[in-house]
């Protein structure tokens, strides 16, 4: 495989979650190529935890929602291969527990709450990539040399928090779409 | 023992406080019944009590992950008939967007199309900047936000009408965007059609802004086309209106039909019987576009007439224009210079009013006195053509004496042309009359004129061209409005002139545009030629009202025009003309 198809093989997931309602939260995953087209697109439906996970989760409901139920539920249905997973939730991050991609937390230089969330989770290993700051759990600080390294072979200029905009609307269009289908 | 046995052997009472008593109690043995029943063993039944406490009640909190619904979809990568642009096309002159693309652009999904999955395929694209950053779609000018925003706009729909402004860059928008559907093998076959003088206009077009993708011109004798039709390898073809509609059963033996069809200054199909308009609706295609800076000439049926091609059915004649504006809002994009470009060099209208010479003002009175008495004459019987024979002659007349020669238009005209010349500058003088043109040549010889106009066969137009564009003596150029007033880059002009005044404001603006657009360096000033006192002023306030047809179809406050054109009763007004029964009415 000549080396500009080996980098266009290359692929790239991007994981978000909205929130849908107060409590109840929808996942997103966006997988794409290195021209950043679509290749496969899942979400879930609104996921909302009962009164005793509220209660008996405390303040890691967040992580185990994200990231074990919605993350790893998501992930679970990828069909092509996947490279690299990037999110802009930070309790996502537990997932990388069950995954075996590396599993990156990226936010704009000035939100405070996403690669910089530290104080409220387990201590995190920090980076800066042009004006993007990138987080990963500690017990997989590498995992921010093997993304430097796939995105370097990409060589493109990939943005890589525009593809959060395009989950953010296309969960907002799927549960619309599938609002208006009619019962089966 | 009986109770007078018992009481004989009781003691008195004792008071236990006065001291103690001897007990004596005499006791005797009777026989009874139960005395064995000592002997027999006493029954014992045992009952037994726990002393622990009842175990406590259990509620179990189910924390099971029940794993939540999803939905999936999967995009498959089309395949592209194009091959990106080798890399010694991509020179250093064209634009490179790659890491500057600071605006998004990004797709939406037009309402027509319902499959979601199909929506969500266009939601989930990068936006057009990071799409055109790949070196292989290299430009050569970076375009403007609008123009991205018309690309966003014409991608995803398979109905639509781009009607911006002239000048405006219609055709790099949809250049652009064909070129982005075939790399993503969204479409493989494309026809656009257009007029005849256009078609070396498309083909240095797509030469600047696509010069990876093959175009066949369709052209040559009636074997040649037929080949041309049928060549299988055919990406783009591109066409004139006459040859498609001369051609029509050799395009529909193509079994595959065109996965897009473009139609060049739609307004050309605008009349939905003619011949051509039922030539185009007939080609197969998957997706139709139509562009056109004017999609609304003469009345709002003109956009029936694009729609008919568009989206059949979309519209009906006779639809009053405030709903029409809103059935077409999905399908419409409208951009005018106002609004998109602040930075280009303003455009100054000025209306030149001249007082005839007298010659001319003898000879057009007599005219004018001569026909009405003849029209009134007829009653009835007149029809809109005897009106316009009329108003042809009353116009000519306002151009040139046909007696004397005069003309008070011409000598403005030269004076203008002086300054203009010493200035170092050029002009572009439009007249609906060829005549016209041919006299005005001969009168501003000085300024080395260059004609284009229907008799100028059109191997020859691209030379003209030419010369007026890079030959500085070449200070003017005359052109009619059939002629040059559509699709033409002439942006080295700053001076437009109307010598004469076409029967709807579209048609002039198309006209006035060819200088006034995307390059021009400077304020272009156009003015517009007005006889006083005579049939041409009448003209200029029925061209003004019907500007108000287009602005009630594009405009956000949609309103009832006061007139919707040019009608019979209106041309029969030009005249005051009157019927001993009242006010010739237009019947004919």
């Amino acid at each position: 495989m000549s080396n500009a198809k080996a980098t266009l093989s290359k692929t790239l997931g991007f994981l978000s979650v909205v929130r849908d309602t107060e409590s109840s939260r929808i996942g997103g995953l966006l997988l794409i190529n290195a021209s950043s087209r679509p290749l496969e697109f899942h979400c879930t439906a609104p996921v909302k935890p009962n009164r005793a996970q509220e209660i008996l989760y405390g303040p890691t409901l967040d992580e185990y929602l994200c990231g074990e139920q919605i993350g790893h539920a998501l992930h679970a249905e990828i069909k092509v291969g996947l490279d690299l997973l990037l999110t802009d939730v930070p309790e996502m991050l537990v997932l990388r527990h069950l995954i075996p991609q590396p599993l990156i937390l990226v936010g704009g230089e000035s939100k405070e709450s996403d690669a910089d969330a530290s104080e409220t989770l387990p201590q995190l290993v920090h980076t800066q990539r042009n004006a993007v700051a990138m987080a990963t759990r500690f017990e997989y600080e590498q995992d921010l040399a093997r993304a430097g390294e796939l995105l370097d072979s990409l060589g493109t200029s990939l943005d890589l928090l525009e593809p959060f905009t395009r989950i953010h609307e296309a969960i907002q269009e799927a549960q619309g779409g599938i609002r208006k289908q009619p019962a089966a | 023992m009986s109770k007078d046995q018992n009481s004989s052997r009781m003691h008195p009472v004792v008071d236990p406080l006065k001291g103690s008593t001897e007990l004596s109690i005499d006791v005797r043995m009777y026989r009874t019944g139960w005395q064995t029943a000592l002997h027999r063993l006493p029954k014992v039944a045992v009952k037994s009590v726990c002393g622990d406490p009842p175990p406590p009640g259990v509620v179990s909190l189910d924390l099971r992950a029940v794993r939540p619904a999803l939905r999936s979809y999967h995009f498959s990568q089309s395949e592209a008939v194009v091959q990106p642009m080798p890399e010694s096309q991509r020179s250093s002159s064209r634009s490179d967007l790659r890491g500057t693309p600071k605006s998004k652009t990004r797709m939406v999904p037009p309402a027509d199309i319902v499959k979601l999955e199909e929506r969500l395929w266009y939601l989930l694209q990068p936006s057009l900047e990071e799409l055109l950053a790949d070196s292989s779609l290299s430009l050569p000018f970076h375009p403007f936000p609008y123009q991205f925003a018309g690309v966003a706009f014409l991608f995803p729909r398979y109905a639509a009408v781009l009607a911006d402004e002239m000048g405006l860059g219609k055709t790099m928008q949809a250049i652009t965007t064909i070129r982005l559907l075939l790399h993503a093998g969204q479409i493989r076959r494309v026809l656009i059609i257009c007029p005849k003088p256009l078609v070396t206009n498309w083909q240095r077009e797509f030469g600047l802004w696509a010069p990876e993708i093959p175009m066949n011109v369709i052209s040559g004798n009636a074997t040649e086309r037929a080949w041309k039709w049928q060549f299988p390898q055919t990406i783009v073809a591109v066409a004139n209106y006459e040859l498609v509609q001369r051609d029509r059963d050799l395009i529909g033996r193509n079994e595959d039909g065109y996965d897009l069809v473009v139609l060049d200054e739609a307004q050309r199909i605008k009349n939905r019987y003619g011949a051509t308009a039922e030539a185009v609706r007939s080609v197969s295609r998957r997706r139709s576009w139509a562009l056109t800076g004017t999609p609304v000439e003469n009345s709002v049926d003109d956009l029936v007439g694009i729609f008919e091609f568009v989206a059949p059915g979309h519209l009906s004649p006779g639809m009053r224009p405030s709903r029409m504006a809103r059935s077409v809002n999905d399908y419409v994009l409208r951009r005018t210079k106002d609004q998109v470009l602040k930075d280009l060099p303003p455009k100054l209208v000025r209306d030149a009013v001249i007082d005839l010479t007298l010659s001319q003002r003898e000879t057009y009175s007599q005219v004018e006195e001569e026909g009405t008495i003849r029209l009134s004459a007829m009653g009835t019987a007149a029809t809109v053509t005897h009106v316009f024979e009329l108003i042809l002659r009353l116009k000519q007349i306002c151009n040139f004496d046909p007696v004397t020669g005069e003309s008070a238009k011409a000598d403005r005209l030269e004076a203008e042309l002086e300054e203009i010349a010493a200035s170092g500058k050029k002009a572009i003088i439009f007249s609906q009359y060829v005549a016209t043109i041919e006299k005005l040549a001969l009168r501003l010889s000085r300024f080395g004129p260059v004609q284009y106009h229907g008799k100028i066969p059109t191997r020859y137009r691209d030379e003209v061209l030419r010369k007026f564009r890079q030959e500085e003596q070449s200070r003017v150029i005359l052109m009619s409005y059939g002629a040059g007033s559509v699709g033409l880059n002439l942006q080295n002009a700053s001076y437009v002139f109307l010598f004469d005044r076409w029967w709807n404001p579209a048609v002039e603006d198309q006209a006035i545009n060819r200088a006034h657009r995307i390059g021009v360096s400077g304020p272009v000033t156009v003015t517009r030629f007005l006889s006083q006192r005579t049939i041409e002023e009448r003209i200029h306030e029925i061209l003004m009202e019907k500007r108000e047809i287009f602005d009630t179809i594009f405009s956000a406050n949609a309103q009832t025009p006061k007139n919707t054109g040019l009608s019979q009763k209106e041309i029969f007004g030009l005249f005051d003309l009157h019927t001993p029964h009242g006010p010739i009415s237009g019947a004919a």
